[in-house]
């Protein structure tokens, strides 16, 4: 029930922008809450190394006197990830593409995590 | 069941099961404490004379070996007092947590295990033929097991204090950690040649 309400806030969130390719929501321990991945990505690597950089980005922020987090942020060569919190204990991750107008996709990004946050 | 704070009381069992440490082997050993003491003096001092003739070894230990020899004949006591309780598991733990805290890297520790090891089968052979217990020499097994149990304990600790630095450096909750230990390499992709 609960997986089915998240997958909808998922579908919702790669629906809303063509540059969003996938998206997923990771528990804090690293498991894959929800996920709407290519068929090819291992789900519990992806959980699990989300849910560390998160951990990562928070504590980097916080020795740096950055504040609170509120996202981490891959650049690639083909494109980003964004992960942010959802909630106390979960990662909303996002993989968009590369010329995505980033912009838009953190504020459906925070959206979202709103939404999941509520579920949770 | 025997349980420490970070072995399951399963684990333990199954350590006692395929080791064979039996009653008799308790049995044994705490007949051994008079022949222990004859020998742990020694066995201190040869312990320390190699950990200090390293250069690698010795740089932890050179300043303080007066403050660490009683601690370690007691030790070796302790292997002899035939009871090996949950207080015995939690004194190997927390030797495990001393250790890491010094940062003595983990193969020191067993490096010096099978020093004693080499040592202790000729030591009690010595000892109970001069107080008159020849057959004690047939004992020696139950104290490598014993060793061995502890080293186990020790190595546990070791892993579990890192496995908590690592916790406390990056955030990650425990479960996250473990959960990245436990990830299955990446399959590689197969060149297409070897297909079919
Ligand atoms: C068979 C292996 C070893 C055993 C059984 C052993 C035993 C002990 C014991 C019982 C203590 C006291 C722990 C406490 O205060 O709670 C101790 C402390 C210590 N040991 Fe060992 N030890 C071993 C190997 C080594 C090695 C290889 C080194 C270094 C080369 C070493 C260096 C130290 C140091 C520096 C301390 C003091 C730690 C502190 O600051 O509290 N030990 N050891």
């Amino acid at each position: 029930m609960r997986e089915q309400m998240l997958k909808s806030i998922l579908s919702d969130l790669n629906g809303a922008s063509a540059d969003i390719e996938a998206s997923a929501v990771i528990s804090s321990d690293g498991l894959t809450m929800a996920a709407i991945l290519p068929q090819d990505v291992d789900e519990d690597r992806v959980g699990a190394m989300a849910a560390a950089m998160l951990s990562l980005g928070e504590r980097t922020a916080r020795e740096l006197a950055r504040g609170d987090l509120e996202q981490v942020m891959v650049k690639g060569e083909y494109g980003y990830i964004l992960m942010s919190h959802a909630g106390k204990d979960a990662v909303l991750t996002v993989i968009a593409r590369k010329d995505s107008k980033l912009g838009l996709i953190l504020l459906d990004a925070k959206r979202a995590s709103k939404a999941i946050s509520e579920i949770l | 069941m025997l349980h420490g704070t970070y072995v399951s009381a399963d684990d333990i069992q199954t350590f006692i099961n395929v080791a064979d440490f039996s009653e008799t082997d308790r049995q044994h050993l705490q007949d051994l404490a008079p022949v222990a003491r004859e020998f742990v003096p020694e066995l201190t001092n040869l312990f320390y004379v190699r950990l200090l003739v390293d250069p690698v070894t010795s740089v932890y230990i050179e300043e303080r070996i007066e403050e660490l020899k009683p601690l370690h004949m007691d030790w070796l006591m302790d292997l002899f007092s035939g009871n090996y309780d949950e207080a015995f598991v939690a004194r190997q733990e927390a030797i495990g947590r001393a250790h890491v805290a010094a940062h003595i890297p983990a193969y020191f520790v067993a490096a010096s295990m099978a020093f004693l090891r080499s040592m202790m089968p000729s030591m009690i052979e010595e000892k109970s033929q001069a107080l008159g217990r020849a057959n004690c020499g047939e004992w020696v097994g139950s104290v490598l097991r014993l060793l061995d149990f502890c080293q186990f304990l020790i190595d546990r600790a070791y892993e579990e204090a890192r496995m908590d630095r690592l916790v406390q450096a990056t955030g990650m909750t425990r479960k996250l950690l473990e959960n990245l230990v436990m990830l299955k390499a990446k399959e590689k992709k197969k060149p297409a040649s070897d297909a079919g």
